[in-house]
């Protein structure tokens, strides 16, 4: 691209609007959860207070949030679990080997995490209502299935498609089988691919929400479902609702940094490398 | 071929079992209800088959077209903003090369944020006494706004917050489309005499053609699915004005607990999402990516 020797300053009062736009809400309602119910919806706004960090300890001393936190990180990890136990063989499979209806086959794989949530749940909440399993850990795993294995054998094949085959190729003469190939050699040279592909599937999982509203009401409620029923308190407890979108959001924060050169890979389904 | 077919159906097979249970089951569900009079309500009249009886009412409902008329200002301007906001962000960022590298994961924040936590944030800020929103605007001698309290306000909004929300994502794409493009074309211009807007129409756009229509499907897929801060912040209100078809067809199903038209209604917008995916599976290259 065309190289500019010095940044010209309304190229940079731009980049401060920009980021000022997209940092501002941000920085908002973090520091709404560290101030008193009486600052949080004071006029003119305080700019400048001393935090306070009750409305956390409040917050976590509820036992609808613990309860929520925990479900939240149970469905979460069980479904991305199953879903990259299954998922990461199957995305390997596709990415070494060649067979007619192939695309055709991948094709379906990518229109199953595109269909649109409604036409899933509907005909998942009768089952589980007949079943008598609304409310349940266990209907939530299952449901979280339909977009985490595809989304995690669309995203995988594409790096295992990165790994040179011939390694593989030169275990196979040297006697291996064709399974230890890719346990021994593909699984543990795509391991970076692994961990930003179950990232991100956890990331989807804990954001949940539609799914969560309509599956669960109290047992199994998750951190989404929760935080959101402190819009019938608004005007009352906005701290204390920032709290806990602080506390319900920052885990997954910090794990998608860890993990962003790969985000926009995934939230495009491997289109953008 | 590295895999024998044996194999590839150890390795392959659980996976497209449980893919099949999960997305088939629905599916052949969903298509079944829809054809069948089912009201959770009135358990008593059982679930008879219908015909099209309930794809006539949906089609022959005035608020069902409310509610694709605005899903299609949600998508059609709201990706619209995204896609001008993100290329601005891209092209800025790509000038100020330095500063980029630090700068590029604050735009990530917006988008791994939970959804809901964002609408209620939002939410918070749009309050017409209390919020931020009108603070800052009466501050620079602007009147207050009723931000989610009119209809057009609210749609407003909703598209406002999902443009904080996605059009970093936008620019992401965007912005690693221009990094990998050539330098050769540029240059010819240059010498050409090309003016700035005569290189970003002559030479940037069509080179960015796949990687902005990437960004198109992917946005218009998912803010023709998006449910998470309308329900947060308008519920579909005030009245129906931000009441999209997903809104429409979560409350059809599960507020006044009819199955048969909300089936009906999820069996037009799975048709609908799938021609999208058709161009997607198309525009993307086989052997993988873009970019």
């Amino acid at each position: 691209m065309r190289k500019k020797q010095k940044p010209l300053w309304y190229l940079c009062a731009a980049l401060v609007i920009l980021l000022i736009f997209f940092l501002f809400p941000v920085y908002w309602i973090f520091v709404t959860s560290l101030k008193t119910r009486v600052q949080a919806i004071a006029l003119p706004p305080v700019w400048i207070f001393r935090p306070i960090l009750s409305n956390y300890i409040k917050v976590f001393s509820e036992k609808t949030f613990i309860r929520a936190f925990s479900n939240s990180l149970v469905i979460s990890v069980a479904a991305v679990f199953l879903s990259a136990l299954i998922g990461i063989p199957a995305a390997y499979a596709f990415s070494r080997c060649k067979f007619r209806f192939k695309s055709n086959l991948l094709f379906w794989i990518l229109s199953t995490r595109m269909a649109p949530p409604i036409a899933v749940i509907i005909p998942f909440f009768l089952l589980f209502k007949d079943l008598r399993m609304l409310d349940s850990h266990l209907s939530l795993i299952v449901v979280y299935l339909t977009f985490n294995l595809s989304f995690l054998i669309w995203l995988m094949r594409g790096f295992f498609e990165e790994i040179p085959q011939e390694l593989e190729e030169a275990a196979l003469v040297d006697g291996a089988t064709d399974l230890q190939a890719f346990a021994r050699i593909a699984l543990p040279l795509a391991a970076p691919g692994i961990v930003a592909s179950v990232i991100l599937s956890f990331l989807f999982s804990w954001n949940e929400f539609f799914f969560a509203l309509i599956l669960t009401r109290k047992v199994a409620q998750t951190l989404p479902v929760m935080v959101s029923g402190y819009i019938g308190f608004m005007g009352i407890e906005w701290e204390k609702m920032s709290a806990a979108a602080v506390a319900a959001t920052l885990p997954v924060l910090i794990m998608s940094m860890l993990v962003q050169k790969y985000l926009v890979r995934g939230l495009t389904m491997g289109a953008i490398k | 071929m590295i895999l024998q077919r044996k194999s590839f159906l150890v390795l392959a097979l659980p996976a497209l079992a449980v893919l099949v249970i999960v997305s088939i089951y629905p599916f052949v569900a969903c298509v079944n209800n829809s054809f069948r009079f089912y009201d959770l309500t009135r358990p008593s009249e059982g679930k008879p088959w219908v015909g099209l009886t309930n794809y006539g009412l949906l089609l022959g409902d005035v608020r069902f077209w409310h509610s694709i008329k605005v899903t299609l200002y949600f998508v059609a301007f709201g990706v619209g903003a995204q896609l001008l906001l993100g290329f601005a962000m891209a092209s800025l960022l790509n000038s100020l090369e330095r500063v980029s590298k630090v700068i590029l994961p604050v735009f990530l924040v917006p988008m791994v944020i939970i959804p809901v936590v964002v609408g209620l944030n939002w939410r918070l800020m749009y309050d017409q006494t209390l919020g931020i929103i009108n603070y800052l605007l009466n501050a620079l001698g602007f009147p207050s706004q009723p931000w989610l309290g009119s209809g057009f306000h609210a749609m407003l909004s909703v598209i406002l917050t999902d443009t904080w929300e996605w059009s970093p994502l936008v620019f992401l794409i965007l912005y690693s489309g221009m990094k990998a493009l050539p330098t050769e074309p540029y240059e010819a211009a240059k010498i050409d005499g090309a003016t700035g807007f005569q290189i970003l129409t002559n030479v940037t756009l069509p080179l960015l053609k796949p990687v902005i229509l990437i960004a198109i499907l992917i946005r218009t897929i998912d803010a023709f699915k998006w449910f998470d801060t309308i329900y947060i912040m308008t519920s579909g209100g005030p009245g129906m004005a931000t009441e999209t078809a997903s809104m429409y067809s979560y409350l059809i199903a599960f507020n006044f607990f009819n199955i048969g038209k909300g089936s009906a209604f999820s069996v037009l917008m799975l048709a609908l999402v799938n021609v999208f995916c058709v161009f997607y599976a198309r525009i993307i290259p086989r052997e993988g990516g873009l970019g």
